[in-house]
């Protein structure tokens, strides 16, 4: 067994970038957000989410 | 979570993530976008960025065979987002049945670590209730505990 053993990467690293695309105007984006807004319309939210909501 | 991701960068906000799926298929660029659609309500949007039309496509079925690691990775953005914006609630859809499904397996595989970090609901036939195991619901929506 060798001395120091060779860790493998499996952590994420999540890094800040000055410039990133905005995605906000994305068709298939903007579409999911009026199919989420419908949703939570019909549906509404789990009341332990919207006590914690407030 | 202890699984094999690919690195994430975001923007300052942390509302926009952007990974490479590294596969059979070759790279693609996985874009993650948290869209506030109620007061501390964000939906993740979740799609392939398309070179050729400049595009995001939602529907793509990239088969890269890394479902284990794009789905780990997508995770450690929820983590990530949840860090930023902790009184936030994000609600999970799939684009198709299919993609809903693929959140289902995510949230399920990973559920021992999940369950520690997040409050999680399912909707199952238009009702939320606390998620369950190999339940097939419409929606998720969670929260940090």
């Amino acid at each position: 067994m060798p001395a120091i053993a060779v860790k493998k990467e499996k952590s994420s690293s999540v890094a800040v970038v000055k410039k990133m695309r905005d995605y906000s105007n994305e068709p298939a984006f903007k579409k999911k957000a009026e199919k989420a807004i419908a949703f939570l319309k019909k549906h509404g939210l789990p009341k332990a989410f919207t006590k914690k909501n407030k | 979570m202890n699984l094999e991701k690919y690195s994430v960068v975001t923007d300052d906000e942390h509302l926009t993530y952007e990974f490479l799926s590294q596969g059979t298929k070759g790279t693609i660029k996985k874009v993650l976008f948290y869209q506030e659609i109620e007061d501390n309500v964000y939906n993740l949007a979740f799609g392939d960025w398309d070179e050729t039309i400049q595009k995001i496509n939602d529907k793509a079925r990239s088969n890269n065979d890394d479902r284990g690691k794009v789905l780990a990775t997508v995770a450690s953005t929820v983590i990530d987002f949840i860090k930023y914006h902790p009184a936030a609630s994000v609600l999970a859809q799939g684009s198709t049945p299919g993609r809903t499904r693929l959140y289902q397996i995510g949230i399920g595989a990973n559920w021992h670590e999940i369950s520690k970090l997040f409050d999680v609901y399912g909707n199952f036939k238009g009702t939320w209730e606390a998620f369950e195991e190999n339940k097939n619901y419409q929606a998720f929506l969670l929260k940090a505990k």
